[in-house]
């Protein structure tokens, strides 16, 4: 309307000014020139159509590049896998909008530097340049604002950029909706965090890390990634502490001791430094503090460690927090989530829904990065659980004074009643001869156990070792001696299969 | 989906202006054939008011230097599954033309995937929207008037040039958003998604009257009176809903248990949000059994077989009991949108208010909230998902007897109003949480501040808001940023003297941070006058402290001797500031250093750190550290450097304090560079990552500069050239910004580096 309005001004001042130069008075023809000026100035005006400006000039690299990290070593596994997944998720079809790399894992254990390393190999594949943000700002969630006004200072140097952080969002995405830009989000709370720094264009790549596995909430399968390798952990002690092979001995038992954490193999590597480059000395006091691990011992020795495991550890609720200390009783390497019942006193009788309460205790913890998933049960369809040697002494440093002897024989009864009902399903006349303490304490009467195992399985035998050697001699305590017997059998089974195995 | 690059072409009424200036051309020449110069000058007057005064109305900004078509549409799904059909007929529908007006009003139960399908559709139709997309989303609380002047402001802005002054007059706004929308056009058409819309009413003025631009509507009803197309979305084909569970929780568990699979979607109504729950709970346990997992949702949940309840149900049998019980109690609010203390009053007495904090956090993480911080403040705010408030609503009815109810909503009641008419103590944030930082607890600090900031806006007290918000800035500032200063700095109100005091020391810390010295004197003058007005001892004596270390950086150190002295009279003297000696030490003995008084030096820091250690100051204990490295380091003592300052980053380590551990390893690898480079690139090279990442580009350029120097001398000149030349852009940048002595002073070091090199590389040499 408007446009139709304005061409009519425009043309009919320009005819007027044409008669008017051509015929009339002086003052008359004056104004007709200025009509005519007029009418060409609104033209141009009007011909001043917004030019639409490319989000990003082409010269503009956004964001440093960072120097390659000295002492990153190993990780070629992870580097493939990712390498593998993004080329994956390039195809037309593979997945919309910009791609999305999280990676997960227990604190320390070196996500950081593995997606520093990745986007390092893929930055030639994003010409417009790359981002870089740590999501978190001392342990506490980094408000998104704060985060987008360091990308947008990137992006548009000098511009006044709007405060709230809707604004931001979408002023960044406009942005990057046709730029090939690489995004590295380090160290992310949620998925809400990260769904408001991802940008829009489908030529750019996203880098998550974070301890929770955000890849179900973003749709895509994140990197699980676990403690290096043995070999990766010696490399990476190496490095850190520009040491050669001399010491082989201590740097193994010091990459054992700190459990192949990364971020404790880096400490200790700067204590070797501090030592002038001698690993013994390190080696001798990991064993001091670690055998007999004090109430304070891992603030003391690690506390970068500490650091890290307490921050999680600050996010339990009270009953969590307990469940956490008391789960560092269990000796055997890995754990399913019922022990937590007896450990925590939980019986059958007024507890018929605890059972599942401590499994998602249990899986809560894993989620944090607290324990950490070690495979199937074969005996109950649920996740085995173990924790971290360094998280370990964490736990222990938290649990205070117990009645361990006490907690434990009340594991050995759930143990023995577990063993009892599965033996007495699978064995044709065990019961017989073995009648059933009755009433159960541990397990409901309707329990499913016996059921959905099968029997006892070897490699669950194995998991169990240590728990199972336990249970001969609690078995025996309570002069329970079929079942003691049965254990034991099953033991030597279990060693004699396993060593036939390793023949 | 990537939109092409723009293509050059022929704009129609660029062509007719052009031959319209030729017309006129051929006139006006004609004209000053007849009339001689006074015509010509009567024409040249007109053009000119023409061209200016409309250019003269255009500053005010409708359009565009720099304007960005807005791209605004949230991150698509990276999946749709079993949607294909949909998809394509909304896309279809979408993007043709030909159409009058083109309103998809999409509407299906809670839960379906209403949303995830529309911006999954806008997405993939943009390449055909040159104008951009917008997306919008109602809150259901918000009343209707409110929500359509927030969305249609929003909306001006993403069409308009940056800094355009959107007008609060509802009807000025709406001429605007009209005159925007005219601007459309073919090869310029606009795409707005418009989601959870609970009514015709609260879309139609927003519904623009031009045939270029497609409307996507989200509402849970069919809305009435809408022009345009409706798609009733219904649940997922059985199949489809397997293969979304496959994609969450991986495709080799569904294959080993096909039956339980099934049982599992099945129970999960075919609801794409419910599936997307189940396998997010499933996930976090990659070996359990899926039959196991479905017993459970047996158990946990009331058997309501095919609806979506039943698929929350298995979602609600995996939360821990804390995580349930904050569930339920959230059933009671009557709003969506909730702060984590309204659920820690509905909790009542059992539930701290950060454990509050951290169920909402949590229930966030699994999928039932959504969380959003409105600003660079952080305060968080949490909301519940429209289908998991209804969830909610029944467990809470279950759950509660009317007295359970009724104390829950009084409690409720009862802190909202002690909010908001300050029945709450905030006298003193800045200091209490000075404190909590001094120990050490930096977490706890910025969580302190934050809720400190957000019961400030509650009960509209701006003091309080102001000074929470410049120890946030405070806090920012301890570890290094820069630009997150500055940003909350900005938002700061200047009305108050005590927080406007402190904004300009902290403004200043950052200009002696860049060893702009003249700015950071400049800046404590003005707080130190404005501070004769309002006297605060606490402030007063860390200005002076502050402009002590101004003075240790600059020509003459010595003039921070008689103000760091005159601080710490004060604060032995004055009442209840003895806690500042630490710092006051610290202070003092970088002046100290800088005059080579070194005994002197460590005589300070040995008091100031016994200081610290009695009042249990651990951050300020830490700098004392670093700062008796510093003077082992003067004096050449390589072996007590090493130790005082891995004790020093130890404790940082502790603290998460990444800006203090990189000053320890950036002194750590300059003291290695004389007999260990190899080790000193290390901690040098994470030193200059950590500064890198803060945004203090001073110290980062510093880094920069040495790691180059150590990387020349063990050969590598690529490395070392880089690295200065990283250190130049930094110098540059501080240069241009503010005038530096220091700055200029290590720029041309760095070039004289660049240089000797540069003929190092092409004489062969290394």
């Amino acid at each position: 309307m408007t446009r139709v309005m304005f061409w009519s001004v425009a043309v009919a001042s320009a005819a007027a000014g044409g008669l008017l130069i051509w015929s009339g008075p002086m003052p008359l023809r004056l104004a007709g020139a200025v009509l005519l000026g007029v009418a060409t100035g609104l033209a141009l005006w009007a011909a001043r159509r917004p030019r639409p400006v490319g989000p990003l000039p082409a010269t503009q690299v956004v964001g440093g590049r960072l120097p390659r990290l000295a002492t990153f070593r190993g990780r070629t596994r992870h580097l493939a896998e990712l390498r593998e997944r993004y080329e994956r998720l390039r195809e037309p079809e593979a997945s919309n909008g910009a791609i999305i790399l999280p990676i997960h894992g227990l604190p320390g254990v070196g996500k950081s530097a593995l997606a520093r390393e990745f986007a390092l190999t893929l930055a030639a594949e994003f010409p417009d340049g790359q981002l870089y943000a740590n999501l978190g700002n001392a342990g506490n969630i980094r408000p998104e604002a704060e985060i987008l006004k360091s990308f947008l200072a990137d992006l548009r140097p000098d511009a006044e950029l709007p405060m709230s952080t809707n604004d931001r969002a979408a002023l960044f995405r406009s942005l990057t909706a046709t730029a090939r830009i690489l995004v590295v989000l380090d160290a992310a709370r949620d998925h809400e965090q990260v769904a408001r720094l991802i940008p829009a264009g489908a030529n750019c790549a996203v880098i998550v890390t974070s301890r929770r596995n955000l890849g179900p909430a973003l749709g895509v399968e994140s990197l699980a990634l676990d403690v290096p390798s043995m070999d990766d952990g010696l490399a990476m002690l190496r490095a850190v502490s520009n040491t050669l092979d001399e010491d082989r001995k201590f740097a193994i038992e010091i990459v054992d001791r700190v459990g192949r954490l990364p971020l404790a193999i880096r400490a200790v590597g700067d204590e070797i430094v501090r030592d002038g480059g001698a690993l013994a000395p390190a080696a001798l006091r990991l064993r001091g503090w670690q055998s007999e691990p004090g109430a304070d011992a891992l603030r003391r020795h690690l506390p970068v460690v500490h650091e890290r495991v307490e921050s999680e550890y600050s996010r339990l609720d009270r009953a969590e927090r307990q469940a956490f200390a008391l789960l560092s009783l269990i000796e055997s390497p890995s754990f399913v989530p019922w022990v937590l019942a007896p450990l925590l006193g939980y019986d059958a009788a007024g507890h018929r829904v605890e059972q599942l309460a401590v499994e998602n205790t249990v899986s809560r913890l894993a989620e944090r990065q607290l324990l950490t998933i070690a495979g199937l049960d074969e005996v109950t369809g649920l996740d085995r659980y173990q924790l971290h040697p360094l998280v370990r002494s964490f736990a222990v440093s938290v649990r205070g004074p117990v009645d361990a002897v006490r907690i434990l024989e009340r594991v050995d009864e759930a143990y023995l009643e577990a063993i009892d009902l599965i033996l007495a399903a699978s064995e044709a006349g065990y019961r017989d001869r073995n009648p059933a303490p009755q009433p159960l304490r541990w397990f409901a009467a309707a329990t499913a156990l016996p059921r959905i195992s099968d029997g006892l399985p070897g490699r669950w035998v194995r998991a169990e070792y240590r728990n199972l050697l336990r249970c001969v001699g609690a078995a025996h305590q309570r002069r329970r001696f079929v079942l003691c017997w049965r254990i034991a059998v099953r033991l030597a089974d279990s060693v004699r299969t396993a060593s036939a195995g390793s023949r | 989906m990537t939109r092409p690059p723009e293509r050059l072409r022929i704009v129609p009424v660029r062509a007719t202006a052009l031959v319209l200036v030729i017309v006129v051309s051929v006139v006006a020449v004609a004209a000053i054939e007849r009339d001689g110069w006074q015509a010509f000058a009567a024409a040249l007057a007109g053009f000119l008011v023409a061209v200016a005064g409309p250019a003269v109305v255009s500053r005010g900004g409708l359009r565009p230097a720099g304007y960005v078509a807005p791209s605004n549409l949230p991150p698509p799904p990276t999946h749709l599954t079993g949607r294909e059909a949909e998809v394509a007929e909304l896309q279809a529908y979408l993007e043709d033309a030909v159409q009058r007006r083109r309103v998809a009003n999409l509407h299906g139960v809670a839960g379906i995937g209403k949303t995830a399908l529309a911006v999954y559709t806008a997405h993939r139709a943009a390449p055909k929207f040159k104008a951009g997309e917008l997306f919008a989303r109602f809150v259901p609380e918000t009343p209707a008037g409110d929500a359509i002047v927030a969305v249609r402001r929003r909306f001006i802005a993403a069409l308009s040039p940056a800094g355009t002054v959107v007008p609060d007059s509802p009807w000025r706004q709406a001429v605007m958003y009209r005159r925007l929308l005219r601007r459309l056009g073919e090869d310029n058409q606009l795409l707005i998604v418009l989601d959870d819309v609970t009514g015709a009413a609260l879309v139609r003025p927003l519904l623009p009257r031009t045939r270029w631009c497609a409307v996507v509507i989200t509402s849970r009803n069919r809305l009435d009176d809408l022009p345009g197309k409706d798609f009733d979305l219904g649940r997922l084909e059985p199949a489809a809903a397997l293969q979304m569970l496959a994609a969450i929780v991986g495709n080799a568990r569904i294959v080993a248990e096909q039956g339980a699979a099934r049982q599992l979607v099945r129970a999960a109504a075919y609801h794409p949000l419910a599936i997307q729950l189940v396998g997010m709970a499933l996930a976090n346990r990659p070996n359990s059994r899926l039959d196991v997992a479905l017993g459970r949702m047996a158990r946990g949940g009331g058997g309501r077989e095919g609806t979506f309840d039943n698929a929350l149900d298995l979602a609600y049998s995996m939360l821990t009991s804390g995580e349930q019980d904050a569930l339920v109690a959230l059933g009671l609010l009557d709003r969506r949108n909730f702060a984590h203390w309204e659920l820690a009053a509905l909790l009542g007495e059992v539930v701290l208010d950060g454990e509050a904090f951290e169920y909402s956090l949590r229930l966030t993480g699994v999928g039932l909230l959504e969380r959003h911080s409105v600003d660079a403040v952080g305060v968080q705010e949490f909301r519940l998902l429209e289908h998991v408030e209804r969830y909610a609503r029944r467990r809470a009815g279950d759950r509660y007897d009317d007295t359970e109810r009724a104390a829950a909503t009084a409690r409720l009641d009862a802190a909202r109003e002690g909010r908001s008419t300050q029945q709450v103590d905030l006298a003193d944030v800045f200091e209490t949480e000075q404190q909590t930082l001094d120990k050490g607890n930096i977490s706890r600090a910025f969580k302190n501040t934050r809720d400190a900031v957000a019961l400030a806006r509650d009960c509209g007290d701006r003091e309080a808001a102001a000074e929470a918000t410049a120890m946030l800035a405070e806090l920012h500032a301890e570890l290094g940023g820069l630009e997150d200063v500055r940003d909350l700095l900005a938002s700061l109100p200047v009305e108050y003297p005590l927080p406007h005091v402190r904004a300009l020391r902290i403004r200043a810390k950052l200009h002696r941070r860049q060893r702009q010295l003249d700015d950071a004197r400049r800046l404590l003058a003005a707080a130190s006058d404005l501070c004769r007005a309002t006297p605060n001892p606490s402030e007063e004596i860390r200005l002076l402290r502050e402009r002590a270390i101004v003075e240790s950086l600059g020509a003459h150190p010595a003039a921070g001797l008689p103000l760091i002295r005159e601080a710490r009279d004060r604060a032995e003297a004055e009442a209840g500031q003895r806690r500042q000696l630490p710092a006051l030490a610290y202070a003092e003995s970088r002046v100290l250093i800088a005059l080579d008084q070194l005994d002197e030096a460590e005589w300070v820091l040995r008091h100031g750190a016994q200081d610290a250690e009695q009042q249990q100051q651990e951050l300020s204990r830490s700098w004392i550290g670093y700062e008796q490295a510093q003077v082992a380091r003067h004096r050449g003592q390589h072996e007590q450097v090493l130790e005082l300052a891995l004790d020093a980053l130890n404790r940082f380590g502790g603290m998460r304090h990444r800006y203090g551990s990189a000053h320890c390893r950036e002194i750590i690898g300059r003291v290695l560079a004389v007999d260990d480079p190899d080790s000193a690139v290390r901690f040098l090279a994470e030193a200059l990552e950590t500064f890198h990442n803060c945004g203090d580009a001073w110290v980062e350029a510093t880094a920069a500069e040495r790691l180059g120097e150590v990387q020349a001398e063990r050969g590598y000149i690529a490395e070392a050239v880089d690295l200065w030349r990283a250190a130049e852009q930094l110098y540059e940048s501080i240069e241009r910004s503010a005038a530096s002595a220091r700055a200029r002073e290590r720029l041309t070091r760095v070039r004289q580096h660049l240089a000797a090199h540069h003929t190092a590389v092409l004489g062969g040499g290394t």
